[in-house]
């Protein structure tokens, strides 16, 4: 690439400034509130310059077992990607690859697994998981955010196989790599961005779903969000804890991004060999 | 004083401990489970639960949950076979759901059985009824609550305003006793940044009144039924147990709310539960109602202002003509699920004697948990009554049977609370012309849904039958 | 020849299976049990209503219901206010964050943060900005000279807010589909086109854009399904008011299976929703497939 010149670096990061501030406004929001008294939560104008507290972080930690609450889901989180990604990016491949015109019913049917209003599915759900013993665990979650999960990945991977030329396959297969090792070596490090933005889609989505960890789980596979959210009881929105449980539940998303966004710089790498 | 009442009350645990652990721990290997909220109710309770298995055996595990949500998460649950949680944390509007779904069990024989133990008589009867659905009593009170008003007692008690007050209205200023007077003065402390008030100049508006105007979870229904309440509305057609509340008392409820629409901080369409009650407790309204479940903060420095600039004052909600007090009544309670096994319900039962019991509710008092009791004696405890002034009016507005009305308790509250979010919303936003319009179009609603069932079912519902207990 | 077509297709076949045999299980009984219930009069909370067949009677109730008709009008009015802007604001700003330039790596990170938020906690951030007169963007726009906006409480504005709640958590979702997508181009027709001596904006349209189109694409169609079940920040910002200013589609699906218990009607408004939108993802497709072919 050609170096940008520096009138267009200036223009470049002031516009990323303006995003930034304008993003960043509702997160400096969170973090302030969660270190801001209660009585003065909400006045006017709005309080930028307080003593802070940690109560709302102690509460949090002390309330409730909240660290078991991460644990839970993380393991639902980690687990539906894992699942979805595996499954989901196979099922890409194949339909990227294969030539047929039923092949984009099949795409559109994968698609509107989560085209149906949770709502509707959430008391047939509990019947099941209630008979199969799978209640309040994480196992139940990791089923349904897949069912949401796998469609996503699909979807998004099968753009990007798209993208990858049939020629570094056939080559590939000339070596004498069977259709999985070509898959594995070749396709699928070459649409490791996707994979990335996959994984990050999939993660935040089991992350933060609300309706069905409520209803499914109890105290064993509760997870964050809903941990967060029970803040909210019939006499008061607690929003300090809230604000606090909610800075406390970004830490693993952002970490998890992080360790994406390295697969990001890989994909690059690899594409500019081609 | 205090210390020998704490030394008193440890060895009298101590000893009633030793009492259990010798009857070989009546509920040994029994785990309930509690589907509950993240409320003071149970948060209280929440950390001494282990006293409890220390007592008799029984392990108790509370699960908190948000208030989105946890009704449907209950008729989920008790519409399920062999339940996850045998104890359930109800709201008292929810009786009639609960109630008619059969979820909940029946614990009239379990009260008279224990009558002495749990100190029957020294509890209001009226917190009792509000947890009962058709004679059978469903759940058993943990917090008991009034809708009451507060206000700024130092303003109220200010010379200066009162003379001007006196002047301007013809009658001296004290808590409002009717909706009139409530207007009238919620008219008169309205003022803009840079007036006076108090002797002090203003540096920011300053309003007459803040109620929920906001239909999020019908909250805008909150304010409205005890106002539509008190001019002796009711909320069903005594003949056809159809939606009464298209009548007169509601036309004047709802002009009430209207006309005090101006004297409400400017965010009144949005605004909601702890937003309005937010107001009182940073000292920037007047008069305010609300639930007296939050009323403790009003006490606390650490939450709230109010405190430190003034001083709150605590009186019974006004009325249409002034007559006697007519306070409106909720609960937060406790249930059992009909369809735990008998040895759990029995544990159950004897969790929710303990966790509601006098000495508890008297022990969080004591370490400021006071909230919003419904022992007698707790309410007139001189002692408590100076650390909680307010109890003082829950005690006054509950006591004699006949003065307080309960909340709503037909199994089609939800319908009616969120329909009436709707269209009051509507009518205060201008979007409806007027009050008659709104109400006619709610009832309307409600009475479709209403109308499948027969007559002698809705008429049953509408029916407060008095809790057997009393018999 | 191991690259030949015959046997690698039914290898494709074995690949795809797992997916869809793990989709097909997990949603065939929801699915059923839903079906079911949208052909019966089935109150939750109260058995003492039969659970009789009553045929079509919950279609026809949802499809003769002005209210029905009213939320799908306001989700589909929310789905083209939220996803045009998503779209433009998340390409440019996936274009912004993927200039090599030193801090890049960290801004991307901190612009993917507002998507990690549950959507329920977003309505909570964002009420904190809305209060007319206690709330953050009333303060900073008093600053510019705006007088106070009736963010979520006046009818004109009411669905702007959730729109602008809304974009704000998922422009990100753009912007990192955008950035994955450019990330992975291959830099030789830039190359050539800037020897062509192109204007930037000439590469953009005609180099870039056709490249990622397909990652759009399929990045909008998620957008539109989720836009068309968005429920969470509704529930939390303004519950479909005030009045009925922002009751959409899933607000009405809960209402009647939740909170008024009538999970007939709600599963039957469900399955027509469900028709809605995959009649608009089809027509969708045939006017993009007809401008390909144009093209």
């Amino acid at each position: 690439m050609i170096k940008p010149s520096s009138q267009k670096t200036f223009f470049v990061y002031l516009c990323l400034v303006i995003v930034l501030i304008v993003f960043m406004t509702p997160i400096y929001i969170i973090v302030s509130s969660s270190i801001k008294p209660s009585p003065i939560m909400f006045q006017k104008p709005p309080a930028f310059v307080f003593s802070p507290t940690w109560d709302h972080y102690v509460a949090l930690f002390s309330e409730r077992p909240f660290l078991k609450f991460i644990t839970n889901s993380l393991i639902v989180a980690l687990g539906s990607t894992a699942f979805s990604l595996t499954f989901g990016s196979l099922a890409a491949y194949a339909l990227s690859r294969i030539r047929h015109k039923r092949m984009n019913d099949v795409a559109f049917w994968i698609l509107s697994m989560r085209m149906f209003p949770p709502i509707a599915v959430v008391v047939p759900y509990y019947i099941i998981f209630k008979a199969a013993g799978l209640l309040d665990t994480p196992i139940a979650l990791i089923i349904i955010y897949s069912t949401a999960n796998i469609p996503l990945t699909v979807w998004l991977m099968k753009g990007f196989f798209d993208e990858v030329p049939r020629s570094l396959e056939e080559a590939a297969a000339l070596d004498g790599h069977g259709l999985l090792g070509i898959f594995w070596r070749v396709t699928l490090p070459l649409a490791a961005p996707g994979l990335a933005v996959s994984a990050v889609f999939c993660f935040i989505f089991s992350w933060n779903e609300f309706i069905f960890a409520l209803m499914l789980t109890g105290s064993q596979a509760q997870t964050a969000t809903v941990a967060v959210m029970s803040f909210w009881s019939s006499d008061a929105v607690q929003w300090g804890r809230i604000m606090a449980g909610s800075f406390v539940i970004l830490i693993p998303g952002v970490i998890f991004v992080l360790t994406c966004q390295r697969w990001l710089v890989r994909g690059l790498t690899l594409g500019a060999i081609k | 004083m205090k210390n020998l009442f704490l030394t008193a009350w440890i060895c009298a645990t101590l000893s009633f401990g030793f009492g259990g652990s010798s009857g070989a721990a009546e509920f040994d290997g029994i785990e309930l489970k509690m589907l509950a909220i993240g409320d003071t109710s149970v948060t209280r309770l929440a950390p001494i639960v282990d006293e409890f298995e220390e007592l008799t055996g029984a392990k108790v595990q509370i699960d908190m949950f948000p208030y989105p949500g946890l009704i449907d998460k209950i008729v989920i649950e008790a519409s399920a076979n062999s339940p996850s949680y045998q104890l359930m944390w109800v709201d008292s509007p929810w009786v009639g759901v609960l109630g008619e779904s059969g979820a909940l069990e029946d614990l009239t024989d379990l009260v008279k059985r224990d009558a002495e133990e749990i100190n029957l008589n020294d509890i209001l009867p009226i917190q009792l009824q509000e947890n009962t659905w058709q004679g059978r009593l469903l759940a058993f009170p943990a917090s008991g609550m009034i809708w009451h008003q507060n206000y700024r007692k130092d303003l109220f008690e200010n010379a200066d305003e009162q003379a001007a007050f006196e002047q301007k209205y013809g009658y001296p200023l004290a808590p409002a006793k009717t909706w009139e007077e409530f207007i009238d003065i919620a008219e008169f402390f309205t003022r803009t940044a840079g007036e006076t008030l108090g002797g002090e100049i203003l540096e920011k508006d300053f309003y007459g009144n803040a109620q929920a105007y906001s239909r999020v979870a019908g909250a805008i229904t909150h304010d409205f039924f005890p106002i539509f309440r008190s001019f002796g509305g009711d909320y069903w057609d005594a003949d056809t147990g159809l939606c009464g509340i298209n009548s007169d008392a509601g036309l004047a409820a709802a002009d009430v709310m209207k006309r005090l629409v101006p004297f409400n901080p400017p965010d009144y369409l949005g605004l909601m539960w702890d937003i309005r009650t937010g107001y009182m407790e940073r000292g920037e309204v007047a008069q305010s109602g609300y639930w007296s479940v939050r009323t403790v903060r009003l006490t606390n420095p650490n939450e709230a202002v109010l405190p430190t600039i003034g001083e709150a004052g605590y009186a019974p909600s006004p009325t249409g003509d002034g007559g006697p007090i007519e306070t409106m009544t909720g609960a937060l309670s406790f249930g059992i699920n009909s369809k735990a096994t008998d040895a759990e319900k029995e544990a159950a039962w004897a969790f929710i004697k303990w966790g509601t019991s006098r000495d508890i509710m008297r022990r969080f008092a004591e370490e400021g948990n006071g909230v919003s009791m419904f022992h007698r004696s707790i309410l007139s405890d001189p002692k408590l009554q100076e650390r909680y002034p307010y109890y003082k009016v829950l005690l006054e507005t509950q006591d004699e049977p006949g003065d307080a009305k309960r909340r709503i308790f037909h199994p089609f509250y939800a319908d009616v609370e969120e329909i009436f979010g709707v269209e009051l919303n509507k009518y205060m936003a201008g979007e409806t012309e007027t009050a008659a319009e709104a109400l006619t179009n709610a009832c309307t609603k409600i009475d479709t849904r209403l109308r499948v069932f027969p007559e002698e079912l809705r008429l049953r519902w509408i029916n407060d039958v008095p809790a057997s207990i009393f018999e | 020849m191991a690259y030949s077509k015959k046997r690698n297709r039914n290898i494709f076949l074995i690949f795809l299976l797992p997916a869809i045999l793990v989709l097909f299980l997990t949603t065939i009984y929801p699915m059923l049990y839903a079906g079911y219930l949208s052909f019966r009069s089935y109150d939750l909370a109260k058995p003492f209503v039969p659970r009789i067949f009553v045929g079509w009677s919950n279609y026809k109730e949802v499809l003769t219901s002005s209210e029905f008709f009213h939320t799908l009008w306001i989700t589909l009015k929310l789905m083209v206010m939220t996803l045009s802007v998503q779209l433009v604001l998340g390409v440019g700003m996936g274009l912004l964050v993927t200039q090599r330039l030193p801090g890049m790596g960290i801004a991307r990170t901190a612009l993917l943060i507002p998507m990690m938020i549950s959507p329920v906690i977003v309505g909570l951030v964002w009420l904190f900005l809305y209060f007319p007169e206690l709330g953050y963007l009333n303060y900073f726009l008093s600053f510019l000279g705006i007088n106070p906006i009736a963010w979520i409480t006046s009818t004109e504005w009411a669905l702007w807010a959730i729109a602008i709640a809304d974009i704000w958590q998922w422009t990100p979702f753009i912007m990192m589909g955008t950035a994955a997508a450019l990330t992975n181009l291959s830099p030789e027709p830039y190359e050539a086109a800037q020897i062509d001596g192109n204007s930037t904006w000439d590469i953009f349209t005609r180099v870039t854009l056709p490249q990622i189109k397909p990652v759009l694409i399929s990045l909008m169609f998620l957008r539109a399904i989720d836009a068309f079940r968005i429920y969470d920040i509704i529930f939390v910002l303004t519950k479909g008011g005030p009045g009925d200013a922002t009751e959409v589609l899933s607000m009405f699906i809960y209402r009647q299976s939740f909170t008024f218990w009538r999970m007939g009607t709600g599963a039957a408004a469900s399955f027509v929703s469900l028709v809605v939108i995959i009649l608009l993802i089809m027509l969708f497709f045939k006017s993009l497939n007809h401008s390909r072919r144009i093209s």
